[in-house]
């Protein structure tokens, strides 16, 4: 990365779709959504709501597949000739494992995300990212499929991130992405119904932030010498900061790009302002940074 | 090309009962957009997402659009106490267009509150691009201080029918049965529909079954209006779900899969 500006999964398309608004090649890397083995038609109507600083959003990972990705987006999204960091998602260990040898035919990916908020088909329906086991299992799977970087994304939603961070590197991760959503819900009181169709959904957006942050911090201050791309929230150039303080070694922009298809280099100018101003000259001297009060 | 813009509120125009239309100054969209078009809206205040509205006008000589507002939530109570003069951030334009038949001579507009907006600026459109067209305006309200936009549509309409729900003004009941009702007498070649989702749906069943094109203008939560978030969708056959800001908003209603869950 050419750069610490990077995009969360899912909220960037192929990078076409903010043509017209910035010059997407100066993003430090796309990570784009990706795919699953097969096509998946994603969820009915409605699949999101405005929440206070955010929204809810229940998507249901549609996508055309991998052979559909690599025919369609793959293409695309390498136009822009930024590293390309590809989703994967999938409901068993197998499947993740395929779809990363699949990828690993095509040329100029740089690396995986390893999305881990899927329900395991195996074991019940538990989610992947839930259980330090499960965490390792898909890991293993796909280290042993690819030797191309690979960054597990963890939910927030789990009594100790540390632990399951812990099980993706032990396992092989690269890096890790931190948060995913945050499992949130609203209910339309006229009509008594919930406004989503699958009735819950992930929150994002600045209303998240604070936890986000938190759990970068509390991942960095575990010292397991692995790094980190911290995302929950960001929007502007001092939300980014203090990702890179609290020891984030990179940022991705998600939601705020709905919002502001220019966020992503509305925060990397920002950085790089406050970097002249504060003289500082390495961005690595600000990573992990800050003056955390002794406990 | 879509752009992120600043807007200048410079007229605010009271059409009927809580419905508004207003006028921005914004040049980069005011030259690209088309009728069927639409513009993502900053409302302030405490709300997160940008608004999706339909252009109600474009005028590229003076740089104005115009789109028309009714005040449900906070997003548009927010917006309504914007001054005039104070800027809004907009992205635009967005979305594909209507589009005109070819031969058809007679064109019904079928609007449903805020929908009435898009319909103006297709119907100005046609009066100055294809001036052999006949246009028939039905408007549907509540009642009759909330019907909304019927004279600016008699600016280029033939006729305009209105009905409202309790009676008080036009004909008594939806702007649909008093759509079937003209049909049985009348002609139309094609059918322009936009408003609620269920006016829309039931105005693709008239012309279904009389075979008349029909286009409707879809609606849904919508996060970027751009085709990055995938979350305002609709089942289109033989495509499964399609984006609405990026495929539509305009689709032939013929094409949609109607259902409970699109209301």
């Amino acid at each position: 990365m050419k750069n610490p500006v990077t995009t969360a999964a899912g909220t960037f398309g192929d990078g076409s779709q903010f043509g017209d608004f910035i010059d997407v090649s100066r993003i430090g890397a796309i990570i784009a959504k990706g795919a699953s083995l097969e096509p998946w038609k994603g969820n009915p109507p409605h699949r999101l709501v405005e929440t206070p600083s955010g929204m809810l959003n229940s998507i249901g990972l549609q996508n055309d597949g991998v052979e559909g990705f690599i025919r369609e987006k793959l293409p695309r999204l390498l136009k822009h000739r930024v590293p390309i960091i590809v989703g994967v998602f999938d409901k068993t260990p197998e499947n993740y494992a395929r779809i990363v040898k699949r990828l690993n035919r095509e040329k100029g990916i740089s690396g995986f995300e390893i999305n881990l908020s899927c329900p395991n088909l195996e074991k019940g329906g538990k989610t992947f990212c839930d259980y330090p086991e499960l965490v390792k299992e898909v890991v293993s799977a796909i280290r042993k499929a690819t030797d191309l970087p690979i960054i597990a994304k963890l939910s927030p939603n789990v009594t100790d991130i540390v632990a399951i961070a812990k099980s993706a590197r032990d396992a092989g991760a690269d890096a890790l992405s931190l948060i995913n959503t945050l499992v949130g819900m609203r209910i339309n009181i006229k009509t008594r119904e919930p406004y989503l169709a699958k009735n819950t959904g992930g929150l994002s957006g600045p209303a998240i932030r604070p936890v986000a942050l938190a759990k970068v911090f509390l991942v960095s201050e575990a010292r397991l010498e692995i790094p980190i791309i911290g995302m929950g929230g960001i929007q502007t150039a001092e939300d980014a900061i203090e990702f890179l303080l609290a020891g984030a070694s990179a940022v991705a922009i998600g939601t705020a790009n709905f919002v502001n298809p220019r966020a992503t280099l509305d925060v990397l100018e920002g950085i790089e302002q406050y970097m002249r101003e504060n003289s500082v000259n390495d961005i690595n001297d600000l990573i992990g940074a800050v003056r955390a009060h002794s406990q | 090309m879509k752009h992120l813009a600043q807007g200048i509120i410079t007229r605010r125009t009271e059409l009927s009962e809580s419905y508004f239309l207003l006028e921005l100054e914004c040049q980069e969209i005011a030259r690209e957009a088309l009728p069927g078009q639409f513009i993502m809206l900053e409302c302030k205040g405490e709300t997160f997402l940008k608004r999706p509205m339909g252009l109600s006008s474009a005028d590229p000589e003076k740089g104005v659009i115009s789109f028309i507002y009714h005040v449900t939530g906070k997003g548009t109570r927010s917006l309504h106490s914007q001054l005039i003069g104070e800027t809004i951030e907009v992205i635009g334009p967005l979305g594909n267009s209507f589009w005109k038949e070819k031969n058809a001579r007679t064109i019904g507009l079928v609007a449903g509150g805020t929908g009435i907006g898009p319909l103006l600026m297709f119907g100005n459109w046609a009066l100055k691009n294809s001036p052999e067209t006949e246009i028939i305006g039905f408007i549907g309200a509540k009642n009759a201080k909330m019907i909304c936009g019927e004279k600016e549509m008699k600016r280029f309409a033939k006729e305009v029918y209105c009905a409202t729900n309790d009676g008080s003004f036009g004909y008594k009941g939806f702007v649909t049965d008093l759509l079937t009702e003209f049909l049985s007498k009348n002609s139309l070649e094609s059918i322009i529909a936009c408003g609620p989702t269920q006016m829309m749906k039931k105005t693709a069943e008239i012309a279904s079954e009389r075979n008349l094109q029909c286009q409707v203008s879809l609606e849904e939560h919508m996060a970027c209006g751009f085709g990055a978030c995938i979350g305002c969708i609709a089942e289109i056959k033989g495509q499964g779900y399609s984006m609405i800001c990026a495929k539509g908003p305009v689709f032939d209603a013929s094409e949609v899969v109607w259902k409970e869950s699109n209301l």
